[in-house]
């Protein structure tokens, strides 16, 4: 069967095992449900030149060093359309005695652009996939200051069993989903306050519910079409809240007798550090 | 009258082991599941089951005693992992059960010998009564202190349960000159494992000796400077005696011997302050550096007998005062710590609370024994009974419902293995952080080694150098392209050219045998060439073949004609056998001395 698939096709179908979330899985489309709110998925029409460049902090502040740059550097047409050369720098910041922002690792990739219509009709998809785009013929793979190399994007993606064969795959990161069906959208506009700068936001969002299972996690995107590419201004993401998850299902038990003590001694009460798991992702340069 | 004290202190253990079982009865139910504190926080500390797994691996697998991990960090000295317990005699565990298990077993035991050594230190040292030297033993056995740091996955803190042991030596070795022995073979085997509370624990050894030493005599301040000797003398025998651990840990720290990575901000991450270090103290399910839950009992119970015992006790106050103001760092009046800081060792130590707490609940379960004497004063003794009696169950109950909470969360049933690769290449994670606990390096590396991969990435701080072996995949989380997820991506390494290989095209590499402390290859050139071996390179590799040599960091054989040949290569790490050697020749005249000494009573 994947072999009647298109490369564009494969990849795609990559993403929706890694995130329960695609364009055919049912979920529900935003601009039905909101067709109200005018703008929420516009795209500025993608131009060589854009960029944009994002830092990631997770838990604990961590890593708010580390940088992201997606810039567009060159278009090609093929076939009548065309299609867009992304290049994703992903910086690492040494501590240690270096203390310098390394490059890690960079993709050149060749992909059609994402406009403001095709956001709309599936913004579930394009949330979840991010600039791991699924529209790509093309790929290139530089490490460190190493030259570009040509990578087969088929090949290149069907590595997942090295990692999925081990127990990190039953680890909360590796099974965190979100259910974009419960997707909703502020009526109102937002500041948001980035290093970039303020933007009047829409604001998308699942919230998540301390009824939910632990795997089950929210996020909140804020994008603004003054912003490139994706528009993305900052999103906030891993909002599991287990520890309210777990409160709810285990601190509202009383100990009223000895039965009581006896049969709750064996049950964990400790629900471990209490810390927000939150991912945050913030807009640092843009043009 | 001495059988009838025999049997109560006998019984007074069995009832110790007991009340220690019950607590401790959620890790032996769940012996063979992994600790964890929740779902999404499984410990970065996780490298101490990759530390004993690789332990097993080498000596069940490949028939080799370990010393070089090729899959930790690209390769390296295993006893430089200050997290090993090769040197443990105890590691014997490891072999007959799985490291989950026998991690579960050795600190149950360790529970137990904690409030053995508490019983011991309390009642046969300082000669508190049996209730007071139990409700001590359950104190500092049972407190919050380590309970949490045990499902916190740090191991290192297992051995520190002996802290009063080596105390009850460091007393008694102030009269007889044997217990000079005993308390250095106590810190040098705490050493072993718990490297980072080593300076701590010798820090306040040597304020209490210093102390237990000032006579204020002829209004004038003393100092006997005999007790003040052998307490220097037991450091140094420690050191002789963990010899085979403490000489390749200090090599690593070597490369690191000054405040670098870790900034002064870290070390007193969470320092008390007067609120904290109640809340650590007082409030149960707690959790955070320097969490102890204690209760209000042994709190309220400590402050009387410091009241009424000052005079015998106040050294014991001396220490507790100090301890609690370290642990405040920067919110004290002074801030003891930045002095200590500079100090080697101390400079590595993360979150002060973490280590000085356990100094606390030490001295808090001494002063709370001493209470007991009071009680013991009582003309009516049944009353007295009753009352120590109702005081002990009461701490009982008390810390066993509020701390076994943190064991019974083996709920979580890690499978143990799966499939193996026969392939032993490694990978290297990009941005990941290292606070999401589930990638971070620990855990990652265990769940890697189960099929026999290694991890790239740095565990520790210690090591400064940067690795130059190259990973065949890298592992990137979705993140890094703005999707919503933390799952990794596994992309491969263009550039990777395998385990071994040779810098000119038309040569030949082949590997017949990679294993712990031999690699075997056969190799085909046809002209003068380099063979380069994808790990670290170290000086205690020898080949049978070939001129060992440093190729960009990495481990390389220099070639300089045309041939074919079986090329083996074997690691023998020269510093173990220094301290292997050091240490044995210290105890066997340890022994020697005590015998002969013995016999000459």
């Amino acid at each position: 069967m994947l072999r009647l698939l298109s490369i564009q096709f494969i990849l795609w179908l990559l993403f929706c095992c890694a995130a329960p979330v695609s364009a055919d899985t049912g979920i529900p489309n935003a601009h039905e449900h909101h067709e109200h709110i005018e703008g929420v998925f516009n795209i500025m029409p993608w131009k060589v030149g854009q960029f944009v460049e994002y830092q990631i902090i997770s838990v604990e502040n961590e890593s708010r060093e580390n940088r992201y740059k997606f810039s567009l550097i060159g278009q090609e047409d093929i076939e009548g359309k065309t299609y867009f050369w992304i290049q994703i720098d992903i910086y690492e910041y040494l501590f240690q005695k270096y203390r310098k922002l390394r490059k890690n690792i960079s993709f050149q990739v060749l992909t059609l652009p994402v406009t403001s219509e095709g956001f709309s009709q599936n913004p579930a998809y394009y949330i979840s996939s991010g600039f791991f785009f699924p529209g790509a013929i093309k790929l290139r793979v530089k490490i460190y200051d190493a030259p570009f190399e040509d990578a087969g994007l088929k090949a290149y993606f069907s590595h997942q069993d090295i990692i999925e064969g081990t127990l990190y795959s039953i680890t909360p990161e590796a099974m965190g989903r979100i259910d974009f069906s419960r997707m909703q959208i502020c009526k109102v506009k937002e500041n948001i306050p980035v290093l970039a700068g303020s933007f009047e936001c829409n604001h998308i969002f699942v919230s998540t519910d301390i009824r939910d299972e632990y795997y089950d996690e929210g996020f909140d995107l804020w994008r603004s079409s003054s912003v490139p590419l994706l528009g993305i201004v900052k999103m906030e993401f891993s909002k599991t809240l287990y520890w309210e998850k777990w409160s709810y299902k285990n601190e509202t038990r009383k100990i009223r007798t000895v039965k009581d003590f006896l049969s709750n001694l064996y049950k964990k009460r400790v629900p471990g550090r209490r810390r927000p798991d939150t991912y945050v992702i913030n807009l640092v340069r843009y043009g | 009258m001495d059988k009838k004290i025999g049997k109560i202190n006998l019984m007074a253990i069995g009832i110790l082991v007991a009340f220690i079982i019950s607590y401790t009865s959620p890790i032996l139910l769940n012996l063979h599941k992994a600790f964890t504190l929740f779902p999404k926080n499984i410990p970065r500390y996780y490298d101490v089951y990759f530390g004993e797994l690789f332990f097993r691996k080498s000596i069940l697998e490949y028939h080799q005693f370990p010393q070089w991990s090729w899959n930790w960090e690209g390769g390296m000295n295993i006893f430089a992992f200050p997290g090993a317990t090769y040197a443990d005699p105890l590691s014997f565990i490891f072999l007959i059960f799985d490291e989950v298990t026998a991690y579960n077993l050795k600190w149950v035991l360790f529970y137990v010998l904690g409030a053995l050594s508490m019983y011991y230190l309390s009642r046969f040292v300082l000669k508190h009564n049996v209730c007071g030297s139990i409700f001590a033993s359950i104190v500092f056995s049972m407190s919050g202190y380590f309970a949490y740091l045990h499902e916190e996955g740090l191991c290192e803190v297992m051995l520190t349960l002996l802290l009063p042991l080596f105390f009850g030596f460091l007393f008694k070795a102030k009269t007889d000159k044997r217990y000079i022995i005993f308390s250095a073979l106590t810190l040098g085997y705490i050493s072993i494992q718990s490297v980072l509370f080593v300076p701590v624990i010798i820090l306040f050894g040597g304020i209490f000796v210093l102390i237990d030493s000032i006579k204020f005599l002829y209004k004038k301040f003393i100092v006997e400077k005999a007790y003040l000797v052998r307490f220097i003398f037991i450091c140094v025998l420690a050191f002789l005696f963990s010899c085979v651990k403490a000489l390749p840990i200090l090599l690593s720290f070597g490369l690191n011997v000054r405040p670098h990575e870790l900034g002064y901000a870290e070390a007193i991450t969470a320092s008390n302050t007067f609120s904290s270090l109640f809340q650590r103290m007082l409030i149960p399910n707690n959790s955070g550096p320097g969490t102890m839950y204690l209760g209000y009992l042994p709190i309220i119970v400590s402050a009387f007998s410091s009241i009424f015992y000052f005079r015998e006790i106040k050294n014991f106050i001396l220490c507790l005062f100090l301890a609690i103001w370290i642990s405040f760092g920067p919110n004290a009046f002074f801030d003891v710590n930045r002095i200590l800081w500079y100090f080697p060792v101390f400079h590595e130590i993360q979150e002060i609370p973490k280590y000085y707490s356990l100094i606390i609940v030490f001295f808090i379960s001494i002063l709370s024994g001493r209470f007991f004497s009071f009680i013991e004063r009582l003309k009516n003794k049944k009353l007295a009974y009753i009352l120590s009696f109702i005081l002990v169950a009461a701490l009982f109950v008390n810390l066993l419902w509020s701390n076994i909470g943190y064991f019974n969360s083996f709920d979580t049933g890690l499978p143990l293995y799966g499939k193996k690769s026969n392939d032993n290449f490694k990978v290297m994670a990009f941005n990941v952080h290292p606070e999401n606990e589930s990638i971070a390096a620990g855990p990652l590396s265990y769940f890697l080694l189960q099929y026999n991969l290694g991890l790239l990435n740095p565990s520790n701080s210690i090591r400064e150098k940067e690795i130059k072996a190259a990973p065949k995949y890298f592992l990137l989380p979705r993140y890094c392209f703005l999707s919503p997820y933390t799952s990794l991506l596994v992309l491969p390494n263009l550039f990777y050219k395998g385990e071994a290989f040779f810098l000119k095209k038309d040569s030949i590499c082949k590997i017949l045998k990679f294993s712990p402390n031999e690699l075997v290859f056969e190799a085909m050139t046809n002209e003068p060439d380099i063979l380069v071996i994808n790990q670290n390179y170290d000086a205690g590799w020898k080949a049978n073949f070939g001129k060992i040599i440093e190729y960009n960091g990495l481990l390389a054989i220099n070639f300089d004609k045309a041939m074919t040949c079986r090329i083996r290569l074997a690691y023998f790490s020269t510093i173990f056998l220094i301290g292997l050697m050091i240490s044995l020749a210290s105890l066997v005249l340890a022994g020697v001395y005590i015998i002969r000494f013995t016999k000459s009573r």
